[in-house]
């Protein structure tokens, strides 16, 4: 499968331009063998004044990733929100958007897996490595977006997708990491409608 | 928009590539620095990057730029071009040898070194430390589990509502810091936490730990909390005496300086493991950036090779171009000295050069306009004389002539310019006495001489006064002939008019007075002594009184006949046919016994003369003709038009039948007092003659048996004859 990074990569719109470019040096080359994060069970509802949403993530990390997690890589992963409107003849109208960052580390006199919010700032620390994916996999309850801002006879899309965050990596590894396949870890945008509900 | 100049230009140019060199080598620090985790550079590194490859790209295609506008006037064949390439080869090699020998061993010991840095002992050292650190943290782990079993223990007698309770005791009794009970399905049913662990939530185990413990019951590890320090995390599986499943989950500190040892210890394992991880990926990035550093101080080095051969070539290409242009002979081109060095001096020496070459031309131009302007000034002179002048080369050739000459000549010599005088000759027979002058003197070899000599050319009859002088130059093919020549014949003309009236009032005076007295006393002697004598004498007196009387008669009518040739009338010029002159003249002899036959030319051209002057010129020639023959008095009578190549006139042919004129009388039939009759003044012919003569016309007599005689007359002008000179005119003013 041909990688392709997509243009919304986070939200740190300032970088976009660079990551863009960078993003087209190493397009064509990106093959990549492993699997990518999956999106599941999107669950959209209103809560009181709130939309909020539910899904699974399942994050399966490769070789490499693993290697460096083990290697005290700290690794960053970021689940991006877009919400837009859909319009009929222009392009669909960007209503917002928004990202959780988590970041995943290895603390090896402990053997745990730190999974930090970097949203929050909490941390966890996980005895295996699939407990610590899992958690992090596990979008509960995230708010969308306040119910006013959703009018009645509009068409609205949630767009989300996970991916690792190269810009977080340590300086020397981003260069590789643009180059090489296994350092695009993402998952296709998984898009759900969203309508207005009472 | 405004212009800006080359110099300007130059100077923007240099400073803007320095700026450009500047940026790239200041973005290539910020990436090394970056590179060395330098966390204020460390986000901006991937921009660093793409911000020097793309710049670098730029200036790649900059240089690229350069290269092929350099190829372009190499195949053009530009003045210094390949000089430039000589130049920017020859920096461009001196510059990246040395570059890429340093590139090369920085390499080497890029890659030879960072792996010898990473030593194995050190990462073993490493190994045993962690090793060290979680033994001394198992015989807490120990104690820590023995503690919550007892705990446990505890909680497994009691009722549920003293579970609370029960926590709190053993909270004080122990030095946990947070205590969980969790029921079978993960409720929380009783905790106690202290304000260390920040707040009043209880740090709760997860489902796949609570899976894993139903396996295995008991679960003790080490682990980090947020702030670095070490805790100590037991959670256990036991049954209730009520045979439920409880979960308690316990936290406890490590001592302080243990848990820093430790924390110190897996941080300096961790960023050790971190960096030997990154030393592949390491290598590389400085890989990439000596080679960024080496393709910019390359590309540094074509750029500065391309601006210094420029600079050094142009003056050389600017020196080519002005010797082009002095060439193709624009010497006022002068070139910018920008460099005080040999070339500068070159190309001041140039421009001196050029100058003085340019100071030169234009004296030249001026002595050359000085020189226009003297001839000019001649030439103007030279028309405005009234003399013809001519000039003649080594091989009698034309050279110059005057407009005065021309007119004189009746010829348009410019025309002639270059053509040989014996061939001028050829062509305008009428030139023939003229050329007989100067051929003769011309082979002679006479320096200076004077001749008159009368042609008959456009105007009529000129008497010329020619004076010729030798040109002898340095060159011979310079040396030659000047002719100058003056019209006299109006000059000749006056001075006869003016001897033959200092003739005539002479006569008057000394002849013509005495005349009346003798008349008078011949009268009176005939009155007073012709009755009282006797017959026979009075005969003879009166016979002899008349003698005296009518030749005294005669001489006076003779005088007056002198006397009206002798003068000078007002002539009035009139542009006439010269046919309905000759008709009028012929109608008064009509009624005499002449027999007049005449033969006019239908076609020809007016003539200007004095009606009456003409008048008189035709009655002598009629009475002459007449009185030629008395027996045959017919007379002839023609005209015609004569165009010759440089003489357009009216010819008058009068035809007699007498016995002609006597050979040895001939040229002398025109002077005064010439006649071949027996009476007659003697002027008639004379009279003629002069009157043609003021006309600019010629007259002769030809034996053809009886005389002919033929006057030619020359065509009037085109113009208004009062504009043009004619010695008519000439005399009278």
């Amino acid at each position: 499968m041909v990688f392709i990074m997509p243009l919304f990569i986070n939200t740190r719109r300032v970088n976009r331009g660079w990551q863009f470019a960078l993003t087209f040096l190493c397009w064509g080359i990106s093959l990549s063998l492993y699997a990518q994060p999956e999106i599941h069970d999107v669950n959209i509802r209103l809560a009181g004044q709130t939309y909020i949403l539910d899904a699974k993530i399942n994050y399966e990390l490769n070789p490499t990733l693993l290697e460096a997690l083990h290697s005290g890589i700290s690794l960053s992963f970021a689940v991006n929100f877009q919400i837009s409107r859909e319009r009929e003849l222009l392009w669909d109208e960007a209503v917002s958007s928004f990202s959780r960052q988590y970041q995943l580390r290895y603390h090896a006199l402990s053997r745990q897996y730190l999974l930090r919010y970097a949203n929050t700032g909490l941390q966890n620390a996980f005895p295996s490595l699939s407990s610590a994916l899992t958690a992090m996999g596990a979008l509960n309850e995230i708010p969308l977006i306040k119910k006013v801002a959703i009018k009645a006879n509009n068409m609205y899309r949630v767009k989300l997708q996970a991916s690792l965050d190269i810009e977080a990596l340590p300086a020397p590894l981003r260069t590789v990491a643009y180059l090489s396949s296994d350092w695009h870890y993402s998952s296709d945008w998984y898009t759900c409608p969203l309508s207005a509900q009472k | 928009m405004p212009t800006i100049s080359p110099k300007v230009r130059k100077w923007l140019s240099v400073f803007s590539m320095l700026g450009l060199f500047g940026s790239l080598l200041l973005s290539l620090l910020l990436t090394s620095d970056a590179l060395q985790n330098a966390a204020r550079f460390e986000q901006l590194y991937s921009l660093l990057l793409a911000v020097n490859i793309i710049a670098l790209i730029t200036l790649f295609g900059l240089i690229a730029l350069n290269l092929r506008r350099l190829w372009r006037q190499v195949r053009r064949g530009l003045a210094g071009a390949r000089l430039m390439v000589r130049l920017v080869t020859l920096i461009v090699i001196l510059a990246v040898v040395p570059v890429s020998v340093v590139y090369y061993f920085s390499l080497e010991f890029l890659h030879q070194r960072l792996g010898s840095w990473l030593d194995v002992n050190v990462d073993q050292a490493l190994n045993n430390a962690l090793e060290l650190s979680r033994v001394a943290m198992d015989a807490r782990m120990r104690e820590a589990l023995k503690n919550t079993e007892s705990i446990a223990q505890e909680l497994s007698n009691v009722d549920p509502v003293r579970y609370v309770s029960l926590l709190n005791e053993a909270h004080n009794r122990t030095n946990v810091e947070e205590l969980t009970l969790l029921g079978q399905n993960g409720q929380i049913l009783a905790f106690n936490g202290g304000d260390e662990m920040g707040g009043l939530l209880p740090s709760h185990p997860y489902e796949s730990l609570l899976l894993q413990l139903k396996r295995t019951n008991t679960y003790v590890s080490v682990v980090p909390i947020k702030d670095g320090s070490l805790h100590i995390r037991v959670v256990l599986r036991f049954v209730h005496r009520n045979n439920n499943f409880l979960f308690l989950h316990a936290l406890y500190p490590t001592p302080e300086r243990v848990s820093n040892l430790a924390a110190e210890i897996n941080s300096a394992y961790e960023i050790y493991k971190e960096r030997f991880y990154l030393r592949e990926s390491l290598k590389l990035s400085f890989t990439l950036l000596l080679s960024l550093i080496l393709l910019l101080s390359i590309f540094s080095a074509v750029w500065a090779a391309f601006f210094v051969a420029r600079r050094f070539v142009a003056p050389l290409s600017n020196l080519a171009e002005g010797t082009r242009a002095v060439a193709s002979g624009n010497y006022d081109k002068q070139l910018p000295v920008s460099q005080l060095d040999e070339l500068g001096f070159l190309v001041q020496s140039f421009n001196d050069m050029t100058r003085n070459i340019a100071q030169a031309r234009d004296e030249a131009k001026h002595s050359q306009q000085f020189a226009d302007r003297q001839r000019t000034y001649l030439e103007a002179v030279l028309s405005r004389l009234s003399s013809g002048v001519i000039s003649l080369d080594h091989a009698q050739c034309l050279r110059t002539a005057n407009p005065a000459a021309s007119q004189i000549l009746g010829l348009l010599l410019h025309e002639s310019v270059g053509i040989n005088l014996t061939q001028l000759q050829d062509e305008h027979a009428a030139l023939q006495p003229l050329y007989l002058a100067i051929h003769n003197h011309w082979l002679t070899g006479s320096q200076d001489w004077r001749a008159e000599v009368v042609l008959f050319v456009a105007g009529g009859r000129k008497v010329l006064m020619c004076r010729g002088t030798q040109l002898t130059l340095d060159d011979d093919i310079e040396s030659g002939q000047v002719i100058v020549f003056d019209d006299v014949t109006a000059l000749i003309q006056a001075q006869r008019d003016a001897a033959w009236s200092e003739v005539a009032r002479r006569l008057a005076h000394e002849i013509k007075n005495p005349l009346t007295p003798i008349q008078l006393s011949a009268e009176r002697l005939r009155q007073k002594y012709l009755q009282k004598m006797p017959e026979k004498d009075a005969e003879i007196l009166d016979r002899l009184t008349h003698t005296i009387i009518q030749q005294v008669d005669a001489m006076k009518e003779m005088l007056n006949a002198f006397s009206d040739y002798a003068r000078t009338p007002q002539m009035r010029w009139q542009r006439i046919q010269l046919n309905d002159l000759i008709k009028e003249v012929l109608d008064l002899y009509l009624n005499e016994q002449a027999f007049i036959t005449t033969k006019f030319d239908e076609n020809l051209p007016p003539v200007e003369v004095d009606r009456g002057r003409l008048r008189q010129v035709l009655h002598n020639l009629v009475k002459n003709a007449l009185e030629a023959n008395p027996q045959d008095t017919s007379i002839a009578v023609t005209t015609r038009y004569l165009a010759e190549s440089n003489f357009d006139c009216v010819e008058l042919r009068m035809q007699d039948q007498g016995e002609g004129i006597p050979e040895h009388l001939l040229d002398q039939i025109f002077e005064p007092y010439v006649t071949t009759k027996t009476k007659g003044t003697g002027l008639g012919l004379a009279i003629v003659k002069k009157i043609v003569e003021e006309h600019g016309g010629m007259v002769w007599i030809e034996n053809n048996p009886g005389a002919c005689v033929v006057i030619r007359l020359p065509v009037a002008p085109q113009v208004a004859p009062h504009l043009l000179p004619s010695p008519a005119t000439a005399l009278t003013s």
